[in-house]
């Protein structure tokens, strides 16, 4: 042993490269690696479908009554008279480096405007899914306990309902209940969590409401139906049950821990309608986000203005998906043991 | 669905209408409309506002897509202000004299005044707008009304003259409502950049910027250096993406002035609680024709689609009947509008059958604007056409792709809205019925004469007069059909607000206050 510590000749141990085999690290590198030609994709698309769209940025922004001379003037101005590809390039060449571009509307940083408002969405999107995923935990299992029973029907019914109505309904509905009718919440408007924490609180809870009920409704009766069914029809269910443990038992500790992958994989897959609904929301309750940014700049054809939003989306959704994958090992042995093998 | 499903539904969905009902109808037994109140200085007023009113992209008075005139009136203030019936009123400019021959228009400016970062307010800072806006390189949308400038002097401190090119009997009526009345501090707008003085510009009006989030919120403080210092302490516009929870900020107490609904059938909900207060209008809907080429060359194919126009039946289907019907290109209220023209000609099912069947047949294409509303328009008027057995396309073009076919001549109808506040104006009978204007669809020597000479005519009545005749050369030649008057209103509350509710072109905010317990 005393020799192995002399010996200065043997290999050591790399930390870098452990760092980079690990598992972990692997799965990372890769999707993140796997964004890259996704947001060029993403961003190339978007640039060319606004261009292709009928009319220009200079004459949404000048109104009807622009004349043609104005119209060229003003697109002189913003650089929209220079190709596509140059201007595609030009900006993606920017964004590499972290600068989003300017807003041909008003020539703000584009960088700053999102960065500035994503933390509203991101509020948004986190509490939704957080309430969407522990109601469905919680509303499935009681539904699951009793397949056919009054509550389950309860819950069916009203998971029915979230799957049915609009986000935009719902939302209005929330507004004339809450805010009109019982004055509890505010309508519309936001206050920063720093300014007030109750009156940040009071701001989101419509908006989170609204966001999270349909996508509860969708998790609910998922998460249910495979309760039911692997509580009928696995083995493991009928071997926990023989040595003894109760219904809430088996329910919680084994049947709900095996379908709970079901449900991440769920989550994953409605981040993309979760982050779209951003837009419905956040323009109902007049919320300072992404989303209604995009909705503004898609109006004037803002187009580096959307492509940066769009960049932001794109990674939010990589990183949301990402997270669902890290999650799958943290719960799952075998797959950490599969990764590592 | 089973008989407990069934149950629970209606449970909800009477839970559900019990509390939109009870919403809709709160406070419908209020008065029509609020007492005299005593104003008093203090407090803070939130006015929401959403469609086109609700967008503010940026402050900057030069800048396309800037916001409604509401908030940079309450910024820059105003030199001249212009009341509901187009009467030109003192303001930072205290008068103004025009030369006999049209041609030089002196201002003379209130004195003492400073903008709020302390800079004077006198001539030269006026100039020093002016040559910024009229600077083709920055590209404000007013350059095409006032290409007719052609220099401005600042000979003192108090006085300003501006030089037209050809006299323009619209000049001054025409700078409200645009860069050319909002005067905002040089050195401001020399020391920041572009973005940052978009985002907080210096005038010298009524209210500075305390903060200003783009699309989403302003919030404004008094200004105690105006020249006539506001009422209210703070006043927030917050920009909000439907009609529908517009109104609900109003309902809900969180706002007291709602601006720019357009979804009609909401004021009718809303008149039993607040004030629906209509602000002036500028423009008129009409159904234009291509009198050049095509099925509309022909006047018989124009007359039938006028006759076959219920204006009054979209009126009240759409607008809950608010227009007033038009039959002239000049809204009501403004100045040379004539209520009856000779020429019109009313709905008559009968006649434009016959017409539709003495030609042997009518098929053609609207163009219908991109608006909800000029969509429900088009499609209104497609439904009566049909009824006289004309075949009718929709198409909804961009505004250049629209100007773009006009000019190709491969257009038929255009259902749009036209007027300025002085007909002279951008979006006036020149624009429209002018031979090669990008929005015309008109070649006729005579009707651009007695256009050029209404608008260069000093003598109003003579002025007057030349509209009329206009109207009835448009009308008898049925180059296009007016419908009526492009209405819109603010939702005040009877409560919440004091002197809000009077009909207005532009909201004055320094004469608005709030009640004195708020």
């Amino acid at each position: 042993m005393a020799t192995a510590y002399l010996n200065t000749t043997a290999p050591r141990p790399n930390v870098f490269v452990a760092f980079v085999r690990h598992p972990v690290v692997r799965v990372i590198g890769i999707r993140l690696l796997q964004a890259i030609p996704i947001l060029l994709i993403a961003t190339f698309i978007t640039f060319a479908l606004l261009n292709l769209l009928p009319g220009s940025t200079a004459s949404a922004l000048l109104g009807d009554g622009a004349s043609a001379e104005q119209i060229k003037a003003l697109e002189i101005k913003l650089h929209l008279d220079q190709p596509f590809w140059e201007r595609y390039w030009t900006w993606l060449t920017a964004a590499f480096t972290g600068n989003l571009g300017e807003s041909l509307v008003n020539q703000q940083s584009v960088t700053a405007v999102v960065l500035d408002r994503l933390h509203v969405s991101l509020s948004l999107i986190f509490l939704s899914i957080t309430l969407a995923v522990s109601g469905a935990i919680v509303f499935a299992t009681v539904s699951a306990k009793k397949p056919g029973g009054v509550i389950d029907r309860i819950f069916t019914f009203i998971s029915s309902l979230g799957q049915s109505i609009p986000t935009f309904v719902f939302s209005l509905v929330m507004v004339l209940v809450f805010s009109v009718t019982l004055s509890l919440l505010p309508a519309i408007g936001y206050v920063p969590f720093s300014d007030s924490p109750i009156g940040w609180a009071q701001s989101m809870i419509l908006p989170v409401l609204s966001m999270s009920f349909p996508i509860w409704a969708i998790f609910c009766r998922m998460l249910r139906a495979d309760l039911i069914d692997q509580a009928s029809s696995e083995d493991y269910v009928q071997t926990a049950r023989a040595k003894g443990a109760g219904g809430w038992a088996v329910l919680i500790r084994h049947i709900l821990r095996n379908s709970i992958f079901g449900l991440i994989t769920l989550v994953g897959l409605q981040m993309g309608s979760l982050i779209g609904n951003t837009a419905i929301v956040e323009s109902i309750f007049g919320l300072p986000g992404i989303g209604r940014e995009l909705l503004n700049a898609i109006h004037f054809k803002d187009i580096p203005m959307v492509c940066g939003i769009v960049v932001v989306m794109v990674i939010i959704t990589v990183l949301a998906n990402l997270a669902v994958d890290l999650l799958y090992a943290v719960l799952d042995p075998r797959i950490r043991h599969d990764s590592r093998s | 669905m089973n008989k407990f499903s069934r149950i629970a539904l209606g449970a909800v969905s009477m839970l559900t209408a019990a509390a939109l009902l009870s919403a809709c109808t709160q406070g419908g037994g209020a008065s029509s409309s609020s007492s005299p109140a005593a104003q008093v200085a203090g407090g803070s007023l939130t006015v929401v506002v959403t469609g086109g009113n609700g967008t503010m992209t940026t402050l900057d008075p030069i800048a396309p897509a800037n916001p409604n005139s509401d908030m940079k009136n309450a910024i820059f203030g105003e030199l001249f202000h212009l009341g509901a019936n187009a009467e030109i009123q003192p303001s930072l400019a205290t008068g103004y004299t025009v030369s006999p021959d049209g041609l030089t228009v002196t201002y003379k400016l209130r004195t003492g005044v400073t903008f709020s970062d302390g800079t004077p307010f006198n001539a030269a800072a006026v100039k020093a707008a002016y040559d910024r806006a009229l600077n083709p390189a920055n590209g404000c949308p007013c350059l095409s009304t006032f290409a007719t400038i052609a220099s401005t002097a600042a000979p003192d401190d108090s006085t300003v003259v501006v030089t037209l090119k050809k006299p323009s009997p619209a000049f001054m009526v025409s700078i409200s409502g645009t860069a050319m009345n909002w005067i905002p501090s040089p050195t401001a707008e020399a020391a920041m950049s572009p973005a940052d003085f978009g985002a907080k510009p210096v005038g010298a009006g009524p209210f500075t910027v305390t903060s200003f989030d783009s699309n989403q919120k302003l919030v404004l403080a008094k200004n105690p250096k105006y020249y006539d210092p506001a009422y209210l302490d703070t006043l927030t516009f917050q920009s909000i993406g439907t009609d529908q929870s517009a109104l609900a900020s109003i309902q809900s107490g969180q706002a007291q002035v709602v601006e720019g609904i357009t979804t009609f059938p909401l004021f009718t909900q809303a008149k039993a609680q607040f004030d629906v207060v209509p602000t002036a209008s500028t423009s008129v809907w009409l159904n234009q024709f291509n009198t050049i080429s095509g099925p509309m060359s022909n006047p018989l194919a124009r007359q039938a689609l006028r006759y076959a126009t219920d204006a009054q039946g979209i009126n009240n289907a759409i607008f809950e009947g608010q227009n007033t019907i038009a039959n002239m290109g000049v809204a009501q209220g403004l100045p040379f509008y004539q209520a009856t023209v000779p020429g019109f000609l009313g709905y008559d099912l009968a006649k434009a059958t016959a017409l539709v069947t003495q030609i042997g047949g009518l098929s053609i294409e609207i163009m219908e604007t991109t608006s909800t509303v000029g969509q429900k328009v088009a499609e209104a008027l497609a439904a009566q056409w049909t009824k006289a057995g004309v075949k009718v396309t929709l198409v909804a073009p961009s505004l250049a792709d629209k100007q773009a076919k006009i000019k190709a001549g491969s257009w038929d109808v255009s259902t749009a809205f036209m007027g300025s506040i002085d007909p002279a104006g951008s979006l006036g009978y020149n624009s429209f019925f002018g031979s090669g204007q990008p929005n015309s669809g008109t070649k006729d020597a005579t009707l651009d004469t007695l256009i050029q000479s209404a608008a260069s005519e000093l003598d109003q009545t003579k002025r007057a007069d030349l509209y009329k005749q206009v109207a009835q050369k448009i009308n008898d030649n049925s180059d296009a059909g007016f419908l009526f008057s492009n209405q819109t209103f603010n939702i005040v509350s009877r409560t919440g607000v004091v002197n809000a509710s009077q009909p207005v072109r532009w909201m004055d905010w320094a004469k608005v206050s709030v009640p004195a317990s708020k």
